[in-house]
């Protein structure tokens, strides 16, 4: 694991940093070493904003046969809304799409602070990915109200809470779009 | 019949709904139908084949209508978001299908859904709601008389945004003959197919789930899936670029210089081509991307707005060549935003935008020729290049008032209605088009989606696909030599192929570009056979294919379509093109001036290599090799059938009409 303010290697369970001293709270929050999956700024000007997602869903696939074995677009993490008819019909002066994913909030992530369940919600070791573990998650939706970005929500069918995980430091959503506005990126 | 759990890659069931009764019954898909039709386009021949007897009125509740998504559609694999429509077409008479893309087709399979098919005749307008929670049929009261976009949104505002949508705009409610299935509200499949929905009144089928879809080893599926997509990327073959930024607008600028093409006669002089060429429609219309099918890596569609001019405002997706080229260059127009305000009517209210410009087209022929004159049209004077008269007339088309009930029937309809217009009707079947040799033994009328390779290819391409090709079909003719000799053969293997394409739910364009080889894992010139696709396919399912086991369906299908159209009264003389078709000056597969005497002994040709009779009907011994004895069985207990005549057509008045004109 790595120390949550200088960000160096440190082993697991030490109680002080050893390069910079910094006390580890907890392991819910996280301030370095935390990446992220961002729509790109893209290169299509329309009406003062700038998108290049192409609505084809490519990400959604690939995510959600990476996580659940077969392609299911409800069940993906990243979750591409388009909004064209609003646009067709004159109801928006845009047709941006919504992209909704997780930010992996660093520092108290509101979906965390929400979550009264110990151990159910995690920081991953390698990228900061906020996790939520099945087993201890008690399926109560406080982070869903929480999260400012409707970046996680619950399945119905799955019976449980779905949130981008980062594919563990290898993102495919990043790789498969075709127009390349997706990014992995460290935010902090 | 038993069916495998273990079988990968199908959803593994079939939704019949009969509106009549309000009942939705699930079907399992076998074993012996999914390995003999693999699916989409495979399973609409056989289902209409069983359930649709010869010489019905496509209108009427017992005909039927089927909607499948591909076997690979709903997988990871890439660019096979596709949705094949079937019906007794009301717009030709024969078997009527088309082939969409869209999110929608991909939600059928999470649903849980291969395939779905709809019989009867609701007393009220429905639609048809799929989710987890099952399958509802639902008052569409407040639906019914909105436009296909308005329909998508409250749909999907009523029912969550993971719902995407199928369904009619105003033209199929008003059972126009012209009107199409809209999918994602701007995506077309099947001119004909919207009046069949309207018939049945059915508005619209809402769909979404989380099935999972079985899949046999899907590990390397996916890693499959990704090389595809590399190597989709790494596409150098010509046109694929192009075609990356332009889609099928690209043809603005390759088609003009084939003589033939489209409506010669009025083609537009050179200096208004310019106009249409794809940078300046991009730089006057485009706002922005917006790519077609689920899991596309092409992006070949855009959104369009019109900001000046009397058609300001007009925003719409999905502008297409097929869409437009006889509003524009058939009808002299190059007044390019009456174009895209043409192709926003027609996503609005439901149409086919080659079928119903087809129409005008046919019109404005007739008007030219004295056959029609002011007082027929409503005092609409239909000139070249008039595209007043061209709005105007669509509005009409899509709500069947005044004139537009006529343009309604459809280009090969419409000549029944009219006076003396007959020596004067076009294409095959009753779909307008350039009757080119390749087109006109398409099994939906003529058609040039049988048949990309034979002409958009390169001469290198072109001659490595006959080398490989040559070996596996040894009276395959040059490809590159003047004359019909041995070019049967060619449409043979590759009526096939695209066949089997449109069972996939694989777009035609993918990862081949626009100008060569369409594959699925494989190029094609190399490996001709598709053994590349029958690995991916045993990994897949789980079953062992081999590619020309896959073909040979393929084959299957093409065969069951044709003894369809038997049924129907189709034959040699029905299979030629109309008298005034049959001058080509270039024809894109004989390469050369081809004439009637050309044409029929074109036919006789193709007819020997297909094994079928002198009348082109599938012989016993032909059907019997492919699995289909039960239908040589009918074939000859009920020949002959009454000759082909065109659909039956309603007293004009009979129809629905009306509705709001819409301001999109
Ligand atoms: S789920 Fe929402 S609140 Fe939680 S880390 Fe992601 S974006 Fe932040
Ligand atoms: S990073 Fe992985 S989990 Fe997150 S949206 Fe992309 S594919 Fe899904
Ligand atoms: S893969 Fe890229 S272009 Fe396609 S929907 Fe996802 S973010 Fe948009």
């Amino acid at each position: 694991m790595f120390c949550e303010k200088c960000g160096k290697e440190i082993t697991k369970g030490v109680a002080v940093c050893p390069s910079c001293g910094f006390q580890p709270t907890s392991s819910k929050v996280r301030l370095k070493n935390v990446w992220r999956v961002t729509p790109v700024e893209g290169q299509v000007p329309v009406n003062g904003f700038a998108t290049d997602c192409v609505v084809c869903e490519t990400c959604m696939h690939f995510c959600s046969h990476y996580h659940e074995g077969s392609a299911i677009p409800a069940l993906s993490r990243i979750v591409i809304d388009p909004t064209e008819f609003d646009w067709m019909m004159h109801n928006t002066d845009h047709h941006l799409v919504n992209r909704l994913i997780c930010r992996q909030c660093p520092g108290v992530a509101p979906c965390m602070a929400a979550c009264r369940v110990p151990n159910a919600m995690s920081r991953d070791d390698k990228t900061g990915a906020v996790l939520i573990d099945d087993e201890f998650c008690n399926r109560c939706r406080a982070c869903e109200r929480a999260c400012p970005y409707q970046a996680l929500w619950f399945s119905e069918s799955r019976d449980r809470m779905f949130k981008c995980d980062l594919c563990g430091g290898d993102p495919q959503c990043v790789q498969v779009c075709p127009v390349s506005c997706l990014k992995y990126e460290k935010i902090a | 019949m038993q069916q495998s759990n273990k079988r990968g890659g199908w959803a593994g069931k079939i939704l019949k709904i009969d509106l009549t009764a309000g009942k939705v019954v699930e079907e399992p898909v076998t074993d012996e139908l999914a390995y003999s039709f693999l699916g989409g386009r495979g399973f609409d021949a056989k289902f209409l084949w069983d359930m649709v007897r010869p010489g019905i009125d496509p209108l009427a509740p017992e005909a039927v209508l089927t909607l499948g998504a591909g076997l690979l559609t709903g997988t990871v694999y890439p660019e096979c978001g596709r949705v094949n429509v079937g019906c007794l077409s009301p717009l030709t008479g024969i078997y009527g299908f088309g082939n969409s893309g869209g999110w929608w087709p991909t939600r059928l399979k999470a649903a849980g859904y291969d395939h779905i098919i709809i019989t009867g005749r609701s007393p009220k307008p429905v639609y048809v709601l799929i989710n987890d929670d099952g399958v509802e049929i639902k008052d569409a009261g407040d639906i019914w008389g909105k436009t296909t976009t308005e329909t998508e949104k409250i749909l999907r505002d009523k029912h969550g945004r993971d719902v995407r949508v199928a369904g009619i705009g105003p033209a199929g409610e008003n059972l126009v003959r012209t009107a199409t299935t809209i999918v994602d509200a701007s995506y077309s499949a099947h001119g004909g197919s919207g009046a069949v929905w309207g018939s049945k009144n059915l508005k619209a089928i809402a769909v979404t789930g989380t099935k999972k879809i079985h899949i046999h080893d899907p590990q390397t599926f996916y890693d499959l899936a990704k090389q595809e997509i590399k190597r989709i990327r790494e596409c150098t073959r010509q046109g694929e670029a192009e075609y990356k930024k332009y889609g099928t607008l690209i043809l603005y600028k390759w088609l003009p210089k084939y003589v033939g093409h489209g409506a010669d006669k009025r083609y537009l002089p050179p200096e208004e081509m310019d106009h249409l060429q794809p940078e300046n429609l991009f730089e006057k219309y485009c706002v922005g991307y917006h790519a077609a099918c689920s899991n596309c890596q092409e992006n070949c569609t855009y959104l369009w707005e019109v900001n000046v001019g009397p058609y300001a405002g007009t925003r719409t997706g999905a502008l297409r060549f097929g869409s437009t080229d006889y509003m524009t260059m058939g009808m002299g127009n190059a007044n390019t935003s009456s174009m895209v305000k043409f192709h926003s009517l027609c996503n609005q209210y439901g149409l086919c935008g080659k079928m119903a410009a087809t129409a005008l087209y046919f019109a404005l022929e007739l008007y030219e020729r004295g056959i029609l004159t002011k007082e027929d049209t409503d005092g609409i004077e239909i000139k070249a290049g008039d595209h007043e008269a061209i709005i105007e007339l669509t509005h009409m088309i899509a709500l069947r008032q005044g004139f537009g009930k006529i343009l309604g029937e459809g280009p090969g309809n419409m000549a029944r209605f009219i006076k003396d217009a007959y020596p004067y009707r076009h294409g095959v079947y009753g779909r307008i088009y350039t009757a080119l040799l390749p087109f006109i033994t398409s099994t939906r009328g003529t058609d040039h989606l049988g048949c990309l390779e034979t002409f958009t290819a390169t001469p290198e391409t072109r001659n490595k696909l006959h080398e490989n090709l040559v070996k596996i079909y040894p009276d395959l003719g040059p490809p590159m030599e003047p004359g019909i000799q041995g070019k049967t053969r060619l449409m043979f293997w590759e009526e096939h192929h695209k066949t089997v394409l449109d069972c996939m739910g694989r777009c035609f364009i993918a990862g081949g570009g626009i100008s060569g080889c369409p594959s699925i894992g494989y190029e094609l010139d190399e490996d001709p056979m598709g053994e590349g696709q029958a690995r991916l396919l045993t990994i897949l399912t789980g079953r062992e294919f081999t590619g020309a086991e896959i073909l040979k369906a393929g084959e299957r299908i093409f065969n069951l379509e044709r003894a369809f159209n038997v049924r129907q009264g189709a034959g040699r003389e029905s299979d030629m093109a109309a008298p005034a078709d049959q001058n080509i000056q270039f024809d894109w597969l004989a390469l050369g001036k081809v004439d009637g005497n050309i044409m029929r002994q074109y036919l006789d040709q193709y007819y020997e290599t297909r094994g079928w009779d002198k009348d082109g009907v599938p012989t016993r011994a032909k059907l019997e090799e492919l699995g289909l004895g039960y239908v040589a069985d009918e074939l000859e207990a009920n020949r002959p059938y009454p000759p082909y005549q065109g659909p039956p057509l309603w007293p004009i008045d009979k129809y629905p009409s009306g509705g709001e004109r819409t301001k999109w």
